[in-house]
């Protein structure tokens, strides 16, 4: 086993070629670059971290066997990643046929990672992003992957089309169409009488 | 963001603080990172192995699609072979005879010796070139039994016989010799119709100059 890493000059699709040459220390560099965008992907499009853990190794073996099937012309590695994620965890939500809310696992508790300098704030704060990650994990499907790519990944409207093999108009009009519908989640999650709740909802509508 | 997007600053930083809680754990990440370093030598270990199996396999490659190849062709000739078969061997003199009765034209008579008639003509299935040139849509190649040819002169080393076509063309009668026709001393230049036989090898053979009777039988 290569712990070796190449330096971070080395672009994705670069490592991309080492490693339909065989390159373990392209597939380790590339892995640490990017596993936790398509653990992202899939964990908001699955709602279960053991699934999305799951999803994110079946990616890399895809990379492993696919690389060359790259086109650096159509979209950029990561949009590509995300796009094997998305079609990855699209199979498992088949497959499983339900999505599982994340709050039984326990396992990401935003507030035990972050610094805690006003408490009561942090605890709002995590309401307000588990009310958010719920409702992205209640709509459906074609509006929660748009989500995901668009603004968690921040991928372009363009590399979102090529991934979810749709037009760019459409990726935009289900963006804007489940922002209003997440607006409308988060204002039904949280409690209506908290003026910042209120103030957040107000901003998603 | 990209600029063509117009959220909330509020969401973006909500979506932004999502994004980064959802880590994959640690414990998690290193073992996956293991298993598929494991997985990566394995695979390449095993496509080395492989390469020198496809090379063997990839030598064969070309002489099997050249003896297919050839197979095919071989096939394919015989089938067009069998549909040009041979459906009359030989035309004989008998058949071929009467020499060609020489045209009246102006009241010149054209002569033809009977000796310039062969005494064979080896003749395959003669088609006449009138007709559809669509496949699908001509009818089977009529066969006939040439009658009144003579044989060109200077044919002798051209290979065999086997199968051709019939030609009606134009002749000037000045160049009748030429193709071992005797007119007589007193004839012009005008035109008359001749029918030629070409070979399979696109090589006239034989001539018949066109009666009044043989025009009609056309």
């Amino acid at each position: 086993m290569s712990d070796e890493l190449l330096p971070g000059s080395v672009p994705d699709d670069g490592l991309l070629v080492r490693i339909v040459a065989g390159d373990e220390a392209a597939f380790t560099t590339l892995f640490r670059r990017r596993q936790a965008d398509v653990y992202r992907v899939a964990l908001l499009m699955t709602g279960r971290p053991a699934t999305a853990e799951d999803v994110t190794q079946e990616v890399f073996l895809a990379v492993m066997r696919d690389a060359a099937r790259y086109e650096s012309g159509r979209a950029t590695v990561k949009s590509w990643l995300c796009g094997i994620a998305r079609n990855h965890a699209r199979r498992r939500l088949e497959r499983d046929g339900r999505v599982e809310p994340l709050v039984e696992d326990g396992e990401h508790e935003l507030a035990a990672a972050a610094v805690q300098t006003d408490p009561l704030g942090e605890i709002a704060n995590g309401q307000r992003l588990d009310a958010l990650r719920r409702a992205i994990l209640s709509l459906p499907l074609r509006y929660r992957e748009v989500v995901v790519l668009c603004d968690l990944e921040e991928i372009s409207y363009a590399d979102a089309a090529t991934a979810l093999d749709c037009a760019v108009g459409t990726v935009r009009s289900r963006l804007h169409r489940a922002r209003a519908l997440l607006a409308a989640k988060v204002r039904g999650r949280l409690d209506p009488v908290d003026g910042r709740s209120r103030k957040i909802s107000r901003c998603l509508a | 963001m990209s600029s063509d997007r117009d959220q909330d600053e509020p969401y973006a930083s909500a979506i932004r603080a999502l994004a980064g809680s959802a880590t994959i754990p640690p414990p998690s990440r290193v073992k996956i990172e293991r298993d598929l370093q494991r997985a990566f030598a394995e695979y390449h270990a095993e496509r080395r192995r492989d390469v020198p199996r496809a090379r063997e396999r990839g030598r064969w490659r070309p002489w099997l699609a050249a003896a297919a190849a050839v197979v095919a062709m071989s096939v394919g000739l015989e089938v067009w072979r069998a549909s040009h078969r041979v459906t009359e061997n030989h035309v004989t003199t008998a058949s071929v005879r009467p020499a060609v009765s020489p045209p009246e034209r102006g009241g010149r008579a054209l002569a033809v010796p009977a000796e310039s008639t062969p005494a064979t003509i080896p003749v395959g299935a003669v088609t006449t070139s009138a007709g559809n040139r669509n496949p699908s849509r001509r009818p089977a190649a009529r066969v006939v039994r040439p009658a009144g040819f003579v044989v060109i002169p200077g044919t002798a080393g051209l290979p065999q016989f086997e199968s051709g076509t019939i030609m009606r063309i134009e002749l000037p009668v000045a160049s009748l010799p030429a193709y071992g026709v005797d007119i007589s001393p007193a004839s012009d230049d005008q035109p008359v119709e001749a029918d030629v036989l070409v070979g399979q090898d696109g090589q006239a053979r034989a001539i018949r100059l066109v009666t009044n009777s043989s025009r009609s039988s056309q």
